[in-house]
């Protein structure tokens, strides 16, 4: 019994147990349906995965071009003057003109230029007369200053001479006075009496005489007195009147400057005919380029310049205008390029002398430097080319790796991280802050993934976190 | 009339632990908002409480189309289950079968020892073996490998045990007369043993898988590299915005059980009748 029970167990025969097979046939089908799945998700996953390139971030060097234009003009430059006062009969050259030295740039009327010459010629006249006469005049005024010297000398003389004369007088006078006095006051007395009345010399009298002595001694001194005082005061005045005399006379150059006015009359005269002698031409003094003509035909000159001639035989001057931002890169001294198009050759290996604020605008800056003279004449405008190569920055990428959110920069930067799926390649945001740029690279600094490179281009919006695929390069 | 009730009262019970695997399929054809709006409360860890209905209001296949065509992981992680299945599976017939032949029909010295230390082993849960178990397949360098989890469960005792019973059931007489005729005791396993053994082998084989097909705790320990991961572990890494994929990913995982279940239970009734027969 008991082996037919386990006998009965058996293996379920075909046609048999249709649940089991049903059951194995849709485990069949399941499994098949599952492998289309995987691979119809394979797929899927396959075209929605963004695609990219990456470069490494590598230590270079930035070069910075800038390109400036500008303007050339010759360096040397010298005015053409004339005569002023001539007027122009014909001019023949015109603005921008090759002359040589030598050329005539433009004629003056003759007629114009004989009148002037005649009245110049009178003028020389006129002051040599002139000279003559302030001459003599000179000469009188000198004589007569002389006379009144002398004479005044001679006063001088003579009022001492008197007031001396005058001091002895009085002087003796007292001396006089002052001697009968002591006489009298000597003499002795003798007492009066009866009989020899008004024959003897009495005190009285003697006191008297005494008196009147004396009176007369004091009245000689004061004289004496007077007679020093007058003289002091006649001498004074005498010595002024010398002196008055004798001071000396202002100078006196208006002959030498009546020389230098004709002189310069003569020179005029002399420029005059010259230019007669030239038959009337200006000339330019120089080889170059007529830059700029201050007359015209009919017009009369004046003193300032006639004609501006440029040359180009030393050299030339560029200038050019720019904002702060285009000259970041340029300094004083740089070497620089100067391109002129296609059909001049460039010129290199010229300095940048200058670089100033122009005028007011403190945002616009002037770059000058010198050009030395070239074979062919250079035109008026160039372009300013100049180079320079930063130091080396420890990490740079190239400018299509960077990407701006509200003003902040960053990168995205593949690594590799484990998943499901295997090593599978993230994209994640690295916050950067720029050091330097130029049109292609850009220096960064930020905290960079291991995998040390960037985010170059991809086929699809990538965002923080999102699976990529790299491409082959 | 009493069988009415008892029919109904089986009915209830068994709508009771059918229920969750309704509500799988409920969810699946639920559309991303909808899913959310019922399990917020617990996900989200709201006030209220999660809510559930009978019928999607706004059933989709958006769920089943984005899991099925538009997540890979999904399929590598699928792909490592059935491997890690078929291989044990197989590893487990070569194995367990003549282990058990052995047990139940050899003599063998110590047999009764040995055994019963299988039947201890078999008893342990996972969670105390697990230390020696790293320790050991890290010497071996067999960790972050599927090796790892193959080759543990190759060697399992529960199938060995199982079929242990089927191969005793066996009648000694049969194998006496197959001696008698001359055979060879491969040959009277291989053309005896297995064939009447086979409902037992194939009961083993359907524990075997529904076991191995749902394992969690050997791949979450032993495998770290996520590419080696088989679908049970595919759910915890899903959060509230992708509940819909977790019900299809479900659904999906639950139909090869079922398959498999319904291609061999029979033997599996059969095999526990038989041995009930038995006694």
């Amino acid at each position: 019994m008991e082996i037919q029970s386990l006998w009965q167990i058996k293996w379920g025969q075909k046609g048999e147990s249709s649940t089991q097979k049903k059951a194995l046939r849709y485990l069949a089908a399941f499994l098949a349906l599952m492998v289309l799945c995987t691979l119809l998700s394979g797929a899927a996953d396959a075209l929605t995965l963004a695609r990219i390139k990456t470069e490494a971030i590598r230590p270079m060097s930035l070069k910075h071009d800038t390109s400036l234009s500008g303007t050339l003009s010759p360096k040397y430059e010298q005015a053409v003057f004339t005569l002023p006062d001539q007027k122009v009969s014909s001019v023949q050259v015109k603005e921008g003109d090759m002359v040589k030295e030598g050329d005539i740039l433009f004629q003056v009327d003759l007629e114009e230029l004989e009148e002037q010459l005649e009245r110049a010629r009178d003028e020389l006249k006129k002051a040599e007369y002139q000279q003559k006469d302030t001459n003599s005049a000179g000469a009188l005024e000198a004589k007569e200053k002389q006379k009144a010297e002398a004479r005044a000398r001679e006063d001088y003389d003579h009022t001492l001479e008197e007031a001396d004369r005058k001091i002895r007088e009085a002087e003796a006078a007292w001396a006089d006075a002052q001697a009968r006095l002591d006489i009298i006051r000597d003499k002795t007395v003798t007492p009066e009496t009866d009989a020899d009345a008004g024959q003897g010399y009495t005190q009285e009298q003697k006191q008297q005489d005494i008196n009147s002595l004396e009176q007369e001694t004091d009245a000689r001194k004061q004289d004496y007195d007077a007679a020093v005082a007058e003289k002091e005061e006649k001498m004074r005045n005498a010595g002024r009147q010398v002196e008055d005399a004798s001071s000396p006379s202002p100078s006196n150059h208006s002959n030498a400057i009546a020389e230098l006015d004709q002189k310069e009359i003569e020179r005029r005269i002399q420029k005059l005919e010259q230019l007669k002698e030239d038959g009337g031409a200006v000339r330019s003094t120089m080889d170059g380029v007529v830059k700029k003509l201050e007359t015209a035909t009919g017009q009369i000159t004046s003193s300032t310049m006639a004609a501006l001639l440029t040359d180009t035989s030393n050299g030339y001057r560029f200038e050019a205008a720019a904002s702060k931002n285009e000259i970041k890169y340029l300094a004083v001294g740089d070497e620089v390029t100067l391109d002129f198009g296609d059909q001049y050759e460039p010129v290199s290996g010229l300095r940048i002398e200058s670089i100033e604020a122009a005028g007011e605008d403190s945002d616009q800056s002037l770059i000058s430097l010198d050009v030395p003279p070239q074979k062919e004449k250079l035109p008026s405008t160039a372009e300013l080319k100049a180079s320079r190569t930063t130091k080396k920055y420890t990490a740079v990428v190239p400018v299509e790796a960077l990407r701006v959110e509200k003003g902040k920069y960053f990168l995205y930067m593949p690594s590799e991280k484990e998943s499901v799926l295997g090593k599978i390649t993230v994209v994640e945001r690295v916050d950067v802050e720029i050091l330097d740029k130029n049109d292609q690279y850009a220096a960064v600094e930020g905290a960079f993934l291991e995998s040390n490179e960037v985010l170059v281009h991809s086929n699809k919006t990538v965002n923080t976190g999102d699976r990529v695929r790299k491409e082959e390069s | 009339m009493k069988k009415v009730w008892l029919w109904l009262l089986l009915c209830v019970l068994a709508a009771v632990v059918c229920i969750p695997m309704y509500f799988l399929i409920d969810g699946s054809l639920m559309g991303k908002g909808e899913v959310t709006e019922y399990l917020a409360p617990v996900m989200q860890n709201k006030n209220g409480f999660a809510s559930f209905r009978l019928l999607p209001m706004y059933p989709t296949l958006r769920s089943y189309v984005e899991l099925l065509l538009d997540s890979p992981e999904f399929f590598v992680m699928f792909w490592n289950s059935v491997k890690l299945t078929l291989l044990i599976l197989a590893g487990q017939l070569v194995t367990g079968v003549p282990a058990a032949w052995g047990f139940a029909r050899l003599r063998i010295p110590g047999k009764r020892m040995l055994f019963q230390l299988y039947v201890i082993l078999m008893l342990m849960p996972f969670q105390v073996t697990m230390l020696s178990n790293y320790l050991t397949l890290d010497r071996l360098r067999l960790l972050d490998t599927h090796a790892a989890i193959i080759l543990p469960a190759v060697f399992s005792t529960f199938p060995v045990f199982l079929m242990y019973r089927f191969f005793e059931n066996i009648p000694e007489s049969i194998l006496e007369s197959a001696r008698v005729d001359g055979a060879g005791s491969w040959t009277i396993f291989r053309k005896i043993g297995v064939p009447l053994g086979s409902s037992g082998i194939v009961s083993a084989m359907v524990l075997g898988f529904l076991e191995y097909w749902n394992l969690i705790e050997q791949p979450l320990v032993f495998l770290k590299d996520k590419s080696l991961w088989p679908l049970s572990l595919y759910l915890p890494n899903i959060g509230l915005e992708e509940a819909g994929m977790a019900f299809v990913a479900s659904v999906v995982t639950l139909i090869p059980s079922l398959l498999v279940f319904f291609a061999g239970g029979e033997y599996l009734e059969q095999g526990i009748a038989a041995s009930a027969v038995k006694e």
